[in-house]
């Protein structure tokens, strides 16, 4: 498995696409506070409620969009460039290869999280004082890891997706942009709906103070997680290729 | 049989209701090269996938150097090199690049490995081209170099020379002959090119809308298209009895028109004209001929030809 992952990031050398999704990551929260801190400070807003309403561009649209583009481009490129044939003769067996993406996906998506997370405390730090960050970071780092994770064990079914279209690309990027718009359109749908989509309660179950059924929004979000991961493999393997 | 590196065994692959390999048994004997002859979608590629697990087989089984494939699939792939239809490698790296790819997926094989085997086939290491800017030749010269990346036992080859021009044809034709003769390898090859298998294999299997019509060591189908005398004659009774009584052979067999072919090479030309005139016999055709391989699958593909 070391040698499978150690194959996948020479693979990441010179990518084009992981290298623009990664820029656009950190671009587009830089950008935003740097308006932000170029317009003076923000006293209608606390710390957290300039927090929340940074995730609600960043971590809502732009990153569960990026990470489903990444996803998608790991698994389809193999199928375009026939690359698959080669790694599974290699051999690999289907499990692990499959496996071995996800952890290189999950890997870049827990990574953006994180850089994501240094440029709001640093944004933080410069708009209302090292102190009152210091007060409020483990609730900063929590809310934005926790938004993160989710996201990443909700959008595995793309993963599904991706195997099953093969050269194809056009199904799970509206997969994912679909799941990004129910994350969304979550935060008007009823409190029992809205924590029975599972990419409805990621946004509800982070953010305080929503209506959320938390029993039902944390299974449905295991049940879709663990769903996709399996078909996803499950498919694979029983592929002819 | 025992020194068979690949059996199958009734090896059949179904799409839905159409049947594009069916109970196909070849046998490719160890440190020989197997030709697999075949029209395009003749069921190549897919009894190759099915081979190296690439296809899931519908009924029937595969044996890999003498042991079952199944559950053994870990053991038995690693001994294996193959291309697939044309060789897939990631376009924006260049050649060693991927090679070091795929070497580090295998993990065990040597530490000079991707080097070696750029060397063997004549392309340079570590050079700044990338896959995308590389001719065809260049690219199946790769997709070789990867196949005996870990230096395997067995090689697959699946139409290992399409797209190259004639020379890069017969370059790897002497590539593949020398994997074979000097390395001791056992190769699997597939082609639809006549001549091609003709020249490089020991042993050969024809395929034809996924039927096994021949298997067949290239020796005995010479063998087949043996040498004959071809003769017109006006009588072939009495022709006959010259042949049986005065060049003491039985070795020959009357056709149409009057004509009649002698297998039993070793008799004067000259001599059999004087004895066939003698008994007046009228011998208006005399000559020697052979069947060539053409001929042959023509007449065992049910007339089609083979290209
Ligand atoms: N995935 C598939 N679904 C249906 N038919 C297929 C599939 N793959 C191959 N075939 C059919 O199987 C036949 C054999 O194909 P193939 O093994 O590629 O032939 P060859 O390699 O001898 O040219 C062809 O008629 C092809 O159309
Ligand atoms: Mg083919």
């Amino acid at each position: 498995m070391n040698n499978l992952l150690a194959a996948e990031r020479l693979k990441l050398r010179h990518n084009r696409l992981i290298i623009s999704c990664s820029s656009l990551a950190i671009i587009l929260p830089v950008m935003v506070i740097a308006t932000d801190i170029f317009q003076g400070a923000l006293p209608k807003y606390s710390i957290m409620g300039w927090v929340f309403r940074l995730a609600s561009l960043c971590q809502y649209f732009a990153y569960p969009v990026l990470s489903g583009f990444v996803l998608t481009f790991l698994i389809q490129r193999e199928y375009t460039d026939h690359t698959i044939i080669n790694m599974l003769t290699a051999p690999v067996t289907r499990t692990r290869l499959l496996i071995g993406k996800l952890i290189i996906w999950a890997t870049w998506h827990i990574t953006m999280t994180l850089c994501y997370l240094a440029i709001v405390c640093l944004g933080a730090g410069i708009l209302y004082g090292s102190a009152t960050l210091y007060g409020s970071f483990y609730e900063i780092a929590s809310f934005i890891i926790k938004f993160g994770l989710l996201h990443l064990v909700t959008l595995t079914p793309i993963a599904w997706v991706a195997v099953l279209q093969r050269k194809n690309f056009y199904p799970s990027l509206l997969c994912t942009i679909i799941f990004t718009g129910i994350g969304f359109a979550g935060l008007y749908f009823p409190k029992f709906l809205g924590s029975l989509v599972p990419w409805s309660s990621v946004p509800l179950i982070t953010v305080p103070g929503m209506q959320v059924v938390p029993v039902l929004a944390t299974t449905s979000i295991c049940i879709c997680a663990f769903f996709g991961l399996f078909m996803a493999v499950y498919s694979f393997k029983h592929q002819d290729q | 049989m025992n020194d068979c590196v690949i059996e199958t065994q009734m090896l059949t692959k179904r799409y839905g209701s159409t049947t594009v390999v069916n109970n196909v048994s070849i046998h490719v004997k160890r440190g020989r090269i197997y030709g697999l002859l075949g029209r395009n979608g003749a069921g190549k590629t897919t009894t190759m996938k099915m081979i190296l697990g690439l296809s899931a087989i519908s009924s029937g089984e595969v044996r890999l150097f003498g042991e079952s494939l199944k559950k053994n699939e870990r053991k038995l792939y690693p001994r294996i090199g193959s291309i697939i239809e044309t060789p897939g490698f990631y376009p924006h790296l260049t050649g060693t690049e991927n090679l070091q790819i795929f070497a580090r997926i295998r993990g065990t094989i040597k530490q000079n490995a991707v080097q070696e085997a750029l060397k063997t086939v004549g392309l340079p290491y570590d050079d700044k081209k990338p896959f995308s800017s590389y001719s065809l030749g260049m690219k199946q010269r790769l997709g070789i170099a990867n196949a005996i990346l870990n230096d395997p036992e067995l090689l697959i080859l699946d139409e290992p020379t399409n797209g190259l021009d004639p020379i890069g044809i017969a370059e790897v034709r002497a590539f593949i002959r020398s994997l074979s003769e000097e390395y001791g390898k056992t190769i699997l090859i597939s082609s639809h090119i006549l001549t091609e298998i003709a020249l490089l294999a020991d042993d050969i299997g024809i395929l034809h809308h996924g039927n096994l019509l021949e298997e067949n060591t290239m020796a005995d189908l010479e063998k087949k298209n043996q040498k004959y005398i071809h003769i017109q004659v006006t009588s072939q009774s009495l022709a006959a009895q010259v042949l049986e009584r005065v060049l003491h052979t039985n070795n020959y067999t009357a056709e149409a028109d009057n004509s009649m072919r002698i297998y039993d090479t070793g008799i004067d030309l000259v001599e059999l004209n004087k004895a066939l005139v003698s008994v007046g016999a009228g011998v208006s055709t005399i000559q020697i001929c052979s069947d060539n391989l053409e001929d042959y699958f023509k007449k065992i593909t049910g007339g089609v030809g083979i290209e």
